[in-house]
């Protein structure tokens, strides 16, 4: 999941070990931070966020 | 091992704390005479319990020592172990963790009361104390020795990252083992940094330098523990007040540090973290948002970050396993933390010094997992046109 202030911008089930992918940043997202979430809803990990105004 | 039989104390001093008084200190002076070169201190409280915010029906009673000044910041602080130890002693050239050894001198004792009963609760003490009684040094017990065997976990998927665990806890607060032992422990737990960060504590562990190539790199650090909420301080060796657990006390002592060069993280918001009463105190750069198995309230804590995030403020997210048992589960606990759960994963392009990866920590390049083992999870920014990428690799 990618999550912004808003809410969950992209949620993707994950079908790899090993996997990768790009999101377009939301348009007006101050930031966006990542969580990987197993099936009952706990988090196996958390991102700090990306912030738009820092490259 | 049992206490020692000893003869009369020297000083006895007694007393009582009435409800009104929970969550304050009290310094309780006596009279060390000249030339005194070991003193011990025992002391007892009315119906007593653990100090685990779980625990009702009962009194928790903690115990510090000033050798001179009592002031904030004051040189003459000289540990503080909470209610962990009924018996401490500090010599000349030996003392009970968390106190250095150093000769005593004529000063102040330093304690305070907190009754977690409600309404009606008092607490009667008894505090003694012996001028030289001529008690042998107490050996240390290390249950873990020699070289550790680190485990084969998935090594990063990215290079110039490592893993770790910044917040523990040893002999020199309320954990059961010796800064080496942990040291050893986070190294077979597969860590390449852990954070020591003993309640209060004035003496700072370093490692022999001659393992430096087989232990973990340490952190200093403290956990800065107050009647209102914990807060951690890395990079720095040095107490911070923590007597008055007020808002206003709270954000001085954090901004001193951050001032003075410290990494400052509010730990457990969460309710039994213990939580964090201090509302909108500033003064800090991170915020502890997995303390322990994630299903321990962690969501609360998650929270808390979020919500400061969406008001544009903008502190990075830290985790730490805050183990304090190495030895065996504590029989009272809902669980028992272990080293690594969770883990920290920091971008340092592979220095391995507590300087870099504290400006990791500090700048957020790093992610939080359940494990050392993972999952790892890489968020960067990519062009064209902003955008973000997400990386996973699953834990074995």
């Amino acid at each position: 999941m990618l999550i912004a202030a808003a809410g969950t911008a992209h949620a993707a089930a994950i079908p790899a070990a090993d996997w990768e992918h790009q999101f377009p940043f939301p348009p007006r997202a101050a930031y966006l931070r990542a969580q990987l979430v197993d099936p009952a809803g706990a988090i196996l990990a958390l991102s700090n966020p990306l912030w738009r105004d820092r490259p | 091992m049992p206490a020692p039989t000893l003869p009369d104390p020297n000083v006895v001093l007694t007393g009582r704390f009435a409800p009104e008084q929970a969550r304050r200190y009290a310094h309780l002076p006596f009279t060390l005479p000249d030339g005194v070169g070991q003193l011990h201190v025992r002391y007892d409280y009315s119906d007593r319990v653990g100090s685990d915010p779980a625990l009702r029906d009962g009194n928790t009673l903690d115990i510090g020592l000033f050798a001179r000044g009592i002031a904030p910041g004051s040189p003459g602080f000289r540990g503080w172990s909470g209610s962990n130890k009924a018996a401490f002693t500090i010599a000349r050239d030996w003392a009970t963790p968390p106190l250095p050894p150093r000769p005593p001198r004529p000063r102040p004792l330093a304690r305070r009361a907190r009754p977690l009963q409600g309404l009606g609760a008092r607490l009667d003490y008894r505090v003694a104390l012996w001028f030289d009684p001529g008690l042998p040094p107490e050996e240390p017990t290390l249950v873990r020795r020699g070289s550790p065997a680190r485990p084969d976990l998935p090594p990063p998927a990215e290079p110039g990252w490592l893993r770790g665990d910044p917040h523990c806890h040893t002999l020199h607060s309320d954990g059961d083992s010796w800064p080496a032992e942990a040291l050893h422990a986070a190294a077979e737990a597969g860590l390449d940094f852990l954070g020591i960060t003993d309640h209060n504590s004035a003496t700072f562990h370093h490692p022999d330098p001659a393992r430096a190539g087989d232990l973990p790199v340490l952190l200093p650090g403290i956990e800065v523990t107050t009647y209102g909420g914990h807060w951690n301080c890395w990079g720095l060796e040095r107490w911070f007040e923590f007597r008055d657990p007020t808002p206003a006390a709270a954000e001085r002592a954090m901004r001193e540090a951050a001032a003075a060069g410290g990494l400052v993280s509010i730990n457990h918001p969460k309710p039994l973290g213990p939580p964090w009463e201090y509302g909108d105190a500033r003064g800090y750069a991170a915020i502890e948002v997995w303390n322990g198995p994630w299903l321990a309230l962690n969501s609360l804590a998650l929270a808390f970050w979020e919500e400061r995030l969406r008001r544009g403020e903008r502190p990075v997210a830290v985790g730490g396993s805050d183990t304090h048992r190495l030895r065996g589960a504590d029989p009272r606990a809902l669980y028992t933390p272990r080293l690594g759960q969770p883990t920290v994963w920091v971008q340092t392009g592979g220095a391995r010094t507590p300087a870099a990866i504290l400006a990791a920590l500090r700048a957020g390049r790093s992610f939080i997992t359940a494990s050392p083992a993972g999952p790892q999870l890489y968020l960067d920014r990519r062009a064209p046109p902003a955008g973000a990428r997400g990386r996973r690799r699953r834990r074995r």
